[in-house]
């Protein structure tokens, strides 16, 4: 047996052993997995993007022009003129590691340059090293570099592992706000036409025909039809939704991903349903639209004027229908481009002078905080009508499922919309836990598809970068019996379903208004078997 | 002396030369970090390879079979295997074990007196690393599954919008 070769013989041949080099010299090698392909050219050229050019990450030539070191420098310039935060954030950081082990891709993956810290330092060496007195004399010493074609590499591929969650942004001590010095990466790359597809084609198909799946008028409409006669199969209430209704007193607008992908579908269902019953209860005046039927905004992960382009769209419908304010589904990023930058893209200036601040017109609550931007999240405005007493509710229909709730990025940390989906869930289940402090609220992790992620290929990086949310819904299910993961955002309910079949199998994912619509009782319904997923109800002893 | 003592008396030092094999195959500040904090929501990956590792070790101590070790090594081979990791390196830590153990077991100078167990303990070892195989296998094979179902689905869609389907094939 003393024959036998040894262990370290036998795996000889395996190199495990990763680079032992300072960051600046370890090159990024793109792997499969972690990357998402190229964008179209086509879709580049369609919303004016310049240097649209057919390329492919994996070959040594990416067809920069080539003068495209100075296209950067001149669009880093003009960016550390414009934008002050930035010029802050290039400034200011002490490298103190308060955020470097808060990033999902990070805590993940163990890739260092995940860290938020030495993500933001990708771009901050170029500023040092191109930009500053010290940088341009004394280079590395002081942490500059050079822009050079691997560096321009390198700062694509982690740019784009960046889903813009801003949760590292809760730890910094200086408040410096990571995803922003993403923003302007992308903003940079996006310059020499260096954007990804999944952003890419949406940004083109949104500025087209209003929605980032480019769905036409026709089918938006079919597909909600389709819905409706799920409903009335299952209630026997057949909803009449209206769609750009002129004089309606608010304008709905949802992200295209609850019209087509499950489970968000049922979420659209719970629109549905909630608008009908307060149509008929209450008179209440809501249209749909086909040409603003997008509420996401993936102009944010391009540029903040693409962002702004595909924002106006929400408010030139709203001036064309005469609505007095908006009413806005369960999406994540759109509520951030609301929240924290519309009044400085498309302000109130902008606005029609018909619109006010919303008031709901079956409560009489007045949105105060909506008073700038004239949009409502719709957690606020079912939380407000179940306050109220306004809605008739069975929570025995759910009884089947154990809630535990996901703070989605944007509408937790973006706007603090914390209490009001836990209220509404709490008042349309009967079972729910939270998972443990640190994993949700303000710390919430990331699903780890935000910010154009979510592209098939790339599906290797969503695991690494959902692994620490779905850690903490595997302890809420090993401990509580958690079966179902609820959240406000088409992007968690697109990418979360994947991460738990792998991760945490037993637990299904659902938006809050799917919940919502099984409880909800409709005067003269007939008695339902099933849920809105056509699965049976649970017996009301259960 | 027993080799069951000798690693029953050696367990902490030889479980955490076994979740080293594990963490050195990451880059340095990625290791450090996963070596750091206990905390099992703010470092997942760390915490599970600790964990598990002490638990499969104990399982394999007190003589039960490879596949009561399943759970946890799911647990840690489940993040393995979606971390960009070649398979042969992403299951490297098993057999490491066995080289673990031996180069412990030498400095008491007691290798040939024990080879017989030591022989038995190194099957024990093979017979985990091809359950992780397997198991390692299974995870991937979610993902691949993952993409084709999204595939099927993107066609069926397609092809069902299109009115180019039967009735029960619209129902499947």
């Amino acid at each position: 047996m003393s024959d036998l070769p040894r262990p370290e013989e036998l795996f000889a041949s395996i190199d495990y052993t990763p680079p032992k080099a300072d960051w600046m010299d370890v090159p990024a090698v793109i792997k499969p997995g972690r990357y998402c392909y190229a964008a179209n050219p086509e879709s580049v050229k369609y919303v004016g993007l310049p240097n649209a050019h057919k390329w492919n990450p994996l070959d040594d030539d990416w067809g920069l022009p080539e003068n495209w070191q100075e296209i950067i420098f001149n669009g880093l310039r003009e960016r550390l003129h414009k934008f002050r935060s930035f010029k802050i954030f290039m400034d200011i950081c002490v490298r103190c590691g308060a955020c470097a082990d808060k990033c999902h891709f990070f805590i993940g993956s163990g890739d260092p340059k995940n860290m938020p810290v030495l993500r933001a330092e990708l771009l901050r060496s170029v500023y040092r090293g191109e930009f500053t007195t010290f940088g341009k004399i004394l280079g590395r010493f002081v942490g500059g570099r050079k822009l050079t074609a691997e560096v321009l590499k390198e700062w694509w591929y982690y740019f784009f592992q960046c889903s813009e969650c801003r949760r590292c942004s809760v730890f910094c001590p200086y408040g410096i706000d990571t995803a922003e010095v993403t923003m302007i990466g992308r903003e940079l790359l996006n310059l020499l036409g260096l954007n990804i597809d999944w952003i890419a084609t949406p940004v083109a198909n949104c500025y087209r025909t209003g929605n980032h799946l480019g769905i036409q008028p026709h089918a938006l409409f079919d597909m909600i039809d389709f819905f409706c006669d799920d409903i009335e199969d299952i209630t026997g209430i057949r909803p009449e939704p209206n769609f750009n209704q002129k004089g309606a007193d608010i304008l709905f607008i949802t992200p295209s991903g609850d019209v087509f992908a499950d489970p968000g579908t049922y979420t659209c269902m719970g629109y549905l349903m909630l608008f009908e019953y307060l149509k008929r209860e209450y008179g209440l005046s809501v249209t749909w639209s086909t040409y603003a039927s997008e509420g996401g905004n993936f102009g944010f992960f391009t540029s903040h004027e693409t962002m702004k382009r595909l924002n106006s769209k929400m408010y030139m419908e709203a001036d064309r229908l005469g609505v007095k304010w908006i009413l806005g589904g369960e999406c994540g990023h759109m509520w951030r481009v609301i929240h924290q930058y519309m009044d400085t893209l498309n302000g109130p200036d902008f606005q029609s002078s018909r619109m006010e601040t919303p008031v709901n017109p079956i409560t009489g609550t007045v949105f105060k905080n909506a008073a700038s931007t004239k949009m409502v999240h719709i957690a606020e405005f079912t939380a407000d009508l179940i306050k109220h007493g306004k809605l008739n509710l069975n929570k025995k229909r759910n009884a089947n499922v154990h809630l535990t709730w996901h703070d989605s990025c944007n509408p937790a940390r973006g706007m603090g919309l914390l209490d009001e989906p836990r209220f509404v869930a709490k008042s349309v289940v009967e079972k729910f836990t939270d998972m443990p402090e640190g994993t949700i609220r303000e710390q919430t992790f990331c699903c780890g598809g935000g910010a154009g992620l979510n592209a098939g290929e790339n599906d290797e990086l969503r695991m690494m970068g959902g692994l620490p949310r779905a850690n903490a819904v595997k302890y809420v299910h090993e401990k509580y019996g958690v079966n179902m993961l609820g959240c406000v955002c088409a992007i968690d309910r697109a990418v979360l379903p994947n991460s738990m079949a792998y991760w945490v199998p037993e637990v299904s994912v659902c938006g809050l208004h799917e919940l919502v619509a099984n409880a909800l009782v409709f005067p003269g319904e007939k008695e339902r078997e099933t849920d809105l997923r056509g699965e049976d109800l649970p017996g009301e002893d259960e | 002396m027993e080799l069951s003592k000798f690693l029953t008396d050696n367990q902490k030092g030889i479980c955490a030369q076994w979740t080293d094999a594990i963490i050195k195959t990451y880059p340095d500040e990625g290791a450090k970090f996963f070596s750091g904090s206990s905390n099992q929501f703010a470092n997942p990956v760390g915490h599970t390879f600790r964990s598990n590792i002490e638990k499969i070790f104990m399982t394999l101590l007190r003589g039960g079979d490879v596949a009561e070790c399943s759970t946890d090594l799911d647990g840690i081979l489940r993040i393995r295997a979606v971390q960009g990791f070649a398979p042969s390196v992403a299951l490297s830590f098993l057999p490491a074990l066995k080289e673990i153990v031996r180069r412990e077991l030498a400095k008491t100078g007691r290798v040939q007196e024990m080879d017989e167990t030591l022989h038995d303990w190194n099957v024990r070892v093979d017979r985990l690393t091809m359950h992780g195989f397997d198991l390692y296998m299974a995870c991937r094979e979610v993902l691949w599954k993952q993409k084709a179902n999204q595939l099927y689905n993107r066609t069926h869609k397609l092809l069902e919008k299109a009115n180019l389907l039967k009735d029960e094939e619209v129902a499947g």
